[in-house]
């Protein structure tokens, strides 16, 4: 079954890396947000299997997008993936601690993108 | 390369834009515009790194480190830092246009990133209370701002600045302009902080947004069904404000060289062994469940940043740049100058190239045994230089560039060059050639370096190139340099000292073959992709040894900027390396040293240009690897 993935990032060169990096249109539909507010668009007109999102953004940052996600009753179990540069980390860690399943830290190879994602796709979506 | 060069170029633009844009502030910046420049490195940081600019990217990274410092109050915004970060900005944008016609090897990444660490001074330590202790907000609210919001928060509470919350409903395709002006406004006398958005009255025709400003005065002008709520608990008291660390002074203390010297060394060998430990925990933390591993991550790359910041800081105290050396040989030509009656003029090109402070004081003789003999017996009288068409005055060239873990260091001159014959003459005399043999240019420059070539009576002769250049020699092999000499009769003499530098930091691309880890240093390459038929890469195995790799799918190709390329088993990893040099001869010329990596067996760090000059250069890819 093809999987509908979000990939929310404000930079240009990264999303494009991280959409080429997971272009597979036999299992994979990648829809892209430049902003929270593209994503906060989105969200309500297709079914997500994931959501990819940086956490440095502005207006409304990464950690403000999963903690709106993470209280939605429709969408808190989509699974997250953030990504995030070192500088970060304790955004990231905050990350976590609102929800998100997994992270990976920048520069990340295309491999690395796909095997996080794969992974987040094979977790079975929490009953809660 | 050209076109990735033309591209960072283009899209670095706007970024440096913004950068100009609040560095020319007349006032210091307010945290949105820090905040914004912040953003507008990081973006370029990210750029540069995925162009294959590692310089770039590496002296960005710092740049960005400290204002990220700066707008989580960590460190102080002072006159220094905008001056440093000008300065900083004005040898980047320098070496973009210079990176048009090749790669970012002219950026003086060392020296930029020594201004910014120059004008980093700590900020008092902010208080470590809850937030929801300051303000009455809901724990969901407090847990989904950022680092940098909350400290935002925080230090408006410091200065006793209400915070008010603002929430807000517009129509999703209206959203951003609406919200845009509503920013404006509250950015006038205020700060508008963070933009939370709700879960009620989210649809998909309208969003809710709870912003987070703080301001002294209640906010006006909001939209008539807005919600307005101050969150700050007590009634605001305007504490002292905390008084700027600005140490202008520079102090200075004497301290025994060896008790430095011993802090130093430890400083390099920590770094090394946390390096090598650095890695198992990274595999460590693969096995620990995402929110414990980001912690773990967290806790390593603060000592890492700290001990990498620890090596830089020494390896700065080690190091003068090579410009101090060239004033002192300046001097010595102005005098020698002066009692000549000859005319020249000496300069010093790339004098910023940092050296170590040893190798510096062990150089200054032979170069001053050079500039000597350049300054009496190379450069012509101004006489002989107007009948041989040359303008009246000479030049002696100092010229420094360090490349990998390497120094070359020239020293030109535009006089009359050397007289081979008479060289060859003199050796003749001393008995160092058979009377029948012809040596080649080559053969007869290296008798100049020889004990013994020079004597009083062959100084005029030969133009004094032999005094000395024995002591010269030994100084450098001491140092396992190379000294060479190149000379046209007529057109002048360049003395060329190559020597390895004591150690070198740099990123690098560490792959496998032959089931060991090699690197290459990162910016020499361009590109990596999957090995296909019509690379002409040279595999690795064959250069170091000596074998063709088994056929097989899966091998990588590595493609350097001049398009030549390198086949490897496998790429693993980009690492930021500590390279020591080794002594190899002429064994094996394409290896710039060794690194301890992350794992426990050495790197061993290659030049790929000389694999590829080794291998004879690029040949065509034989399917499956045939025989050599």
């Amino acid at each position: 079954m093809i999987k509908r993935i979000l990939v929310v990032e404000d930079s240009d060169a990264t999303r494009s890396m991280i959409v080429a990096a997971l272009d597979d249109p036999d299992r994979r539909e990648v829809f892209e947000a430049s902003s929270g507010f593209e994503a906060l668009r989105l969200l309500p007109r297709h079914l997500f299997d994931a959501i990819v999102t940086d956490v440095n953004m502005p207006d409304i940052n990464g950690l403000e997008l999963i903690g709106f996600l993470k209280n939605h009753p429709q969408y808190r179990t989509i699974p997250i993936l953030v990504v995030s540069t070192e500088v970060a980390a304790a955004d990231v860690e905050r990350a976590m601690a609102l929800g998100s399943q997994d992270y990976v830290r920048k520069p990340f190879s295309a491999e690395q993108i796909c095997s996080a994602v794969d992974r987040l796709l094979a977790t079975p979506p929490s009953l809660t | 390369m050209k076109g990735d060069a033309v591209d960072f170029s283009a899209e670095a633009a706007e970024r440096l834009e913004t950068v100009r844009s609040v560095l020319s502030l007349a006032r210091p910046p307010r945290a949105g515009e820090i905040n914004e420049l912040f953003r507008a490195v990081h973006s370029l940081k990210g750029l540069a790194g995925l162009k294959g600019y590692s310089r770039f990217a590496g002296a960005l990274h710092e740049a960005e480190s400290l204002l990220d410092a700066i707008r989580l109050s960590r460190v102080t915004w002072t006159d220094r830092v905008r001056e440093a970060l000008d300065r900083f900005f004005l040898r980047f944008e320098a070496a973009i246009d210079a990176a048009a016609s090749g790669d970012d090897a002219a950026f003086p990444a060392e020296e930029a990133i020594g201004l910014l660490s120059e004008a980093r001074a700590p900020a008092s330590t902010p208080p470590a209370a809850p937030l929801s202790a300051e303000l009455d907000l809901p724990e969901r609210t407090v847990s989904c701002l950022s680092e940098y919001e909350e400290s935002r928060l925080r230090a408006h509470r410091a200065a006793g600045t209400a915070i008010w919350t603002i929430d807000v409903a517009f129509p999703l395709d209206a959203f951003e302009a609406a919200l845009k002006d509503l920013g404006a406004r509250l950015n006038d006398g205020g700060e508008w902080i963070a933009t939370l958005p709700q879960v009620a009255g989210f649809s998909a025709e309208q969003v809710a947004v709870q912003l987070l400003v703080a301001r002294e005065r209640e906010p006006e002008g909001l939209p008539e069904d807005a919600g307005l709520r101050r969150v700050s608990r007590e009634p605001e008291q305007p504490r002292v404000a905390a008084e700027e660390t600005e140490r202008a002074a520079v102090r200075t203390l004497r301290l025994e060289a060896s008790r430095l010297e011993a802090l130093l060394a430890e400083a390099d060998e920590a770094r090394a062994r946390f390096q090598k430990l650095s890695g198992e925990m990274v595999r460590l933390e693969e096995g620990l469940p995402p929110s414990q591993r980001v912690i773990a991550a967290r806790l390593r790359l603060r000592l890492d940043g700290s001990l990498e910041r620890l090596a830089r800081q020494a390896a700065g105290i080690r190091t003068v740049p090579i410009s101090r050396l060239g004033d002192r040989l300046s001097r010595a030509a102005k005098r020698i100058l002066e009692s000549s009656g000859k005319k020249a003029e000496f300069r010093i090109v790339g004098g910023e190239s940092e050296i170590d402070r040893g190798l510096a004081d062990d150089l200054a003789d032979p170069l001053l045994h050079i500039v000597r003999n350049a300054v009496d017996h190379g450069i012509e009288s101004p006489g002989e230089r107007r009948a041989a068409g040359k303008p009246e005055s000479g030049t002696v060239t100092l010229m420094a560039r360090s490349r990998n873990s390497r120094l070359l260091i020239s020293l030109a001159d535009d006089g009359r060059g050397i007289d081979t014959l008479a060289v060859v003459r003199r050796a003749r005399e001393l008995g160092w050639i058979r009377p029948e043999a012809e040596p080649t240019e080559e053969e007869a420059r290296a008798f100049l370096f020889r004990p013994g070539f020079s004597t009083a009576s062959a100084v005029s002769e030969i133009s004094g190139r032999g005094v000395g250049l024995d002591l010269v020699a030994e100084r450098v092999a001491a140092r396992h340099g190379e000294v060479r000499v190149l000379s046209t009769p007529g057109r002048g003499t360049r003395f060329e000292i190559e020597i390895a530098i004591a150690q070198a930091v740099f990123d690098a691309l560490v792959v496998l073959e032959q089931d060991r880890a090699w690197a290459f240093p990162l910016a020499a390459i361009a590109r990596v992709a999957r090995e296909s038929a019509g690379d002409a890469a040279i595999p690795l195995s064959r250069v170091v040894a000596g074998t063709e790799p088994a056929a097989g799918p899966g091998r990588v190709t590595v493609f350097l900027s001049d398009r030549s390329a390198i086949s490897v088993a496998r790429v693993l990893r980009q690492e930021m390396l500590v390279v020591r040099p080794v002594v190899t001869g002429d064994a094996a010329p394409f290896l710039i040293g060794a690194s301890q990596g992350r794992g426990d067996d050495a790197i061993l760090v290659l030049d790929p240009k000389r694999i590829v000059r080794a291998a004879g250069g690029p040949r065509p890819a034989t399917a499956g690897g045939g025989a050599a």
